[in-house]
This record gives C-alpha cells, structure tokens and sequence, in this order.
C-alpha cells in the first residue's frame, strides 16, 4: 500500500498504539503527534496529498465531531476514524469523507480489532494498515456506539465495579471466578488495568447519552477511578 | 482442627455427581444419597464410566480406580452414614424443599458437621434462617461449576452467620486440591451469575431482533476479538434459552428490577415459541 499510496496518520500520545505508529514514519508514512502539534494550523499539504487520513485520536463526542467536520472541509481522500468510544453511525451521517472506521481503544487478547467500511476498498486499506503494526481485523455490518468487543465488555467490567463497590468480592476473587467458572480470558478488573477506566466510562457515557437507557449508569467506583487514570 | 475426610453430598443429578466424584478423586470417602433410585444409579454408571475413560487415557491408574469404586457409595437418602465432615447439598432449587432437607439434616448430623448447598440462584441466609444458629455458623455455599470435576472454580459463599475459620478453611482445602475457590458474600448471584449477565445482555440489545447474521457476526467478533471461548448466543443454545432467561429473570427479581439485570424481548419470544436453544433445533441458530 506504502508504494501507491500517501497515507497520513493523525493521532495522539493517549492512543493505545502510538508508539507503533511512531515506528510508521519509517515506512514513509507521515504521523502528526497531535498532542504536540496543531492540527489545523501548519503543513495542510500533507492533507491535501493524501491518498487516505487516519484519524487516530481520542477525544469526547463534541471534539472529535468538530475536527472530524474541520478535516472533512481540508481533504477530498477519505478518512478512516477509531470510532471505538462513538456512535459510528452519528459520525458517518455528519462526516461525508468518513468512508471507514476501526476500533482499537479496547486492547483484544488475540490482537483482533473490528472495523467498518462504506465504501469498496477500505476494508483492505484497513486490513493493510492494521497489519502493519501487527494487527488482525475482522470487518463488522455495522459500527454502532462503540462496536460489539468494547460494548459488551465495557458492561460486564462495569457490572463487576457495581459488584466490588457493594463489597460482594475482592478484585482478585472475581476476576478469578469469572476466568475459572466461565473461562473468559481475563479477568474483569485485569481487563480494566489494560483499557483503562478513563476509556471504559467514556463508552458507558456514551451509551446512556445515545439512549438515556439506565442500564448504562457508571458504577460510582468506576468513575471514581476513570478521574484517577 | 478441622479435618475433610468424609463427604455426603446429596442429589444424584450432574452437579451432585460431578462434585461426588470429583471429592472421591481427591482420595475422601464420599457417599452419594438420592430420593430416586433410578437417578442414583445413571450417576453410578456414569461416573464408572467416565473413570473408566479416565484410567484408559492414563489420568489415573488402575490402582487409584480401584480405590476410588473403594471409597465411594451410593445410598437412598435415608440410608446415609450420620457421621461427616462435610454435606454438600445439589438437589432441586426449591426454597422449601431445600429447608425441610437441611431440618431433616440439621437432626441427623453432628453440629460440627459442615453444611454446604451447591445452589446458585438461592442466597444461604434463605436457606438457614429457620436452623439453630449454633448450625448457622458452619453453614455456607459452595457453588461448582459444571462439570464440577474439570471447572476448577468453587464460590465459597460466606453466610449471615458462617464462621470466618470455617471459609479460611475451605479455601485454603480447595487450593490445596487445585480447585478455585472464591471467595464471595451472600447476594444474588454470587459472582458468576451476576457479573456475566452481560456478557448476555448486551449482544441481545445489540441485536434487537432475530437477525441470525447479525447474530452469528456479534458471536465471531467475541469471539475472535475478545477471546472468549463461546459466543454469547451460541452459549444461550447450549445451556438452553429458557434456562438462561430463568437465571435472568431471578437476578433481575432479585435486585429490584435493576435495569442493568432486565430481560430483553428477543430471549423471551424465543421462550415463549419453543426455540429453546439445541435441545428444540432451533434457536439463535438452527440445528439439523
């Protein structure tokens, strides 16, 4: 893909492969650190060249819809965006060279991450990219708030901070139950150190935004944490 | 100091004759009591059987198969030995008829007999609120998974009044036998029960409706992505919908229609159509 195509990668110092995309600019792909440099303010052409832009940032509902519509006025290539913590369809009704989505803010145990694409030809694009710094994907139907992987298991972690603020077990005795008794493979809370509670509130928030379903209420200790992390 | 050499266990259906055989191979004499004859002796027979595989693929040696047929019996319930270190109950989840069992127990056995009840939808304090509370204090839950002779988690559910050394005990017992335990206190569900609703109810509202390649999709990508073993529906199938909406419905019930807990439509359609998961051919999947 390197040979034919200009890739640009947008991302910051939070994402969960940020150091793997630095090791990109080797491959001849250009990777803006957005944490340190200004998005808008210098060196559009490097927009304006690109074949496809990845937008690899995080940030919540309001900023990440604002510089995607910002980037969406500078280039004419389409963006492909992590839409790990975001309602994928909301983003793709408002973004019109929004033609792909991934979502790797959930760290995967089997290094598999889902992606979506509207349009022929992203898929492999993202397949490419994603290969690149070792990674898998499986191609979903549909995006929907924060895909199928982080949905589910941002509700199970969140059932299981309910569990432990109301004292029904330690840390280790659930996560050791959950991988003994039902062989998932790790523990809920282990799962939480690697994504980061910060990330799993982000989603829950997101969900009872999009809904206002209660069954999306954040477990007080979970927030508690997230504020921490 | 307490000591485990002898087991009761009561209820000859899987869980009790999995975990019968699963103390018996940890070399205790064990005695496994029915109510129904017939039920009592599939366990025998399958437990035979499954030993017998066990000796074939060298897990144990003709010796230790001996041994154990040594050191277990099958008893109609009233022909039990009443001299134990421990009861584990697994029969039916009935409130009442679980009291009665323990009442009918609680005259039959030495105080310092440890109780146990393998349920997993009932809470402890339920099931001993009508014992003397001398009984209370060496009464507690052992929840097994199945099957108890490979699942290596035990919850060890701590009661109103169970005596601290009394789970310091078990746990330390079951690690030293490479079992699980974990520790956890008397609410719905325990902890596996609870915590994993989830992992159900959230692919369902996913889902919304019976979009069997939606379906099939949210199984793969937990699969493939989150490393689960099973997917969420195809498990459904397996354990059977109805029983898993039964298990919903009571953790739901149980906390004062949590939303977090709720049932969701599709599972109950299903219910109430038949599509009950492998056992009817049809139900998030169709079988041949």
């Amino acid at each position: 893909m390197n040979n034919r195509h200009w890739i640009t990668i947008l991302t910051t110092r939070d994402y969960p492969f940020f150091e793997a995309l630095s090791k990109l600019q080797q491959k001849g792909v250009k990777v803006f650190n957005l944490s340190e440099e200004d998005p808008f303010e210098q060196k559009n052409s490097h927009y304006l060249k690109s074949d496809f832009v990845f937008d690899l940032t995080m940030a919540d509902r309001e900023k990440k819809l604002t510089f995607l519509k910002h980037l969406d006025l500078i280039v004419e290539c389409p963006i492909i965006s992590d839409l790990s913590l975001h309602w994928g369809e909301l983003f793709f009704d408002n973004i019109p060279h929004l033609k792909g989505a991934i979502s790797c803010v959930f760290p995967s145990p089997t290094d598999t991450y889902e992606s979506y694409s509207s349009e022929e030809g992203i898929q492999e694009i993202i397949g490419t990219f994603l290969g690149w710094i070792g990674k898998k994907t499986i191609p979903v139907s549909q995006p929907g708030i924060g895909f199928i992987y982080p949905r589910v298991l941002s509700n199970i972690i969140n059932e299981a901070y309910f569990a432990k603020e109301e004292l029904l077990a330690t840390e280790e005795a659930i996560d050791r139950a959950m991988k003994f008794g039902v062989n998932y493979p790790l523990g809920p809370f282990e799962w939480a150190k690697q994504i980061g509670a910060k990330n799993i509130v982000s989603l829950l928030d997101e969900l009872f935004f999009e809904t206002k379903d209660p069954r999306y209420r954040v477990s007080p200790l979970l927030r508690l944490e997230s504020q921490g992390s | 100091m307490k000591k485990l050499e002898t087991v009761l266990v009561i209820g000859a259906g899987t869980m009790g004759a999995g975990i019968a055989q699963w103390f018996t191979q940890q070399g205790l004499r064990v005695e496994l009591c029915d109510l129904n004859t017939e039920v009592l002796n599939t366990a025998e027979t399958k437990i035979n059987a499954s030993w017998e595989k066990l000796v074939q693929k060298d897990k144990f040696s003709v010796s230790q198969l001996e041994l154990f047929k040594k050191n277990i019996s099958y008893k109609e319930l009233n022909g039990f030995t009443p001299k134990c270190d421990l009861v584990v109950e697994a029969i039916i989840e009935n409130l009442e008829i679980k009291k009665q069992l323990f009442a009918d127990l609680d005259k039959k056995l030495p105080r310092e007999t440890l109780f146990a009840s393998n349920t997993s939808s009932l809470t402890v304090g339920s099931l001993t609120k009508d014992l003397p509370f001398e009984r209370q204090k060496n009464f507690l839950g052992l929840h097994f998974f199945n099957p108890a002779t490979i699942m290596k988690l035990v919850e060890v559910v701590e009661g109103p009044q169970t005596l601290k050394e009394n789970i310091d005990f078990l746990i330390s017992w079951f690690e030293g036998k490479g079992k699980m335990p974990a520790h956890c206190q008397d609410r719905p569900g325990f902890i596996v029960n609870r915590v994993a609703r989830n992992f159900y109810g959230e692919p369902l509202r996913i889902a919304k409706v019976l979009d069997r390649s939606l379906i099939k999709e949210i199984d793969t990508v937990l699969k493939e992505v989150g490393g689960f073993r099973m997917g969420p529906f195809e498990l459904m199938d397996l354990i059977g919908i109805d029983v898993n909406y039964d298990v919903t419905v009571s953790v739901w019930k149980a906390f004062y229609n949590e939303p977090r807990f709720q049932p969701h439509q599709l599972q109950k359609s299903l219910v109430d159509r038949g599509c009950l998961g492998k056992k009817t051919g049809e139900g998030f999947y169709k079988y041949e």
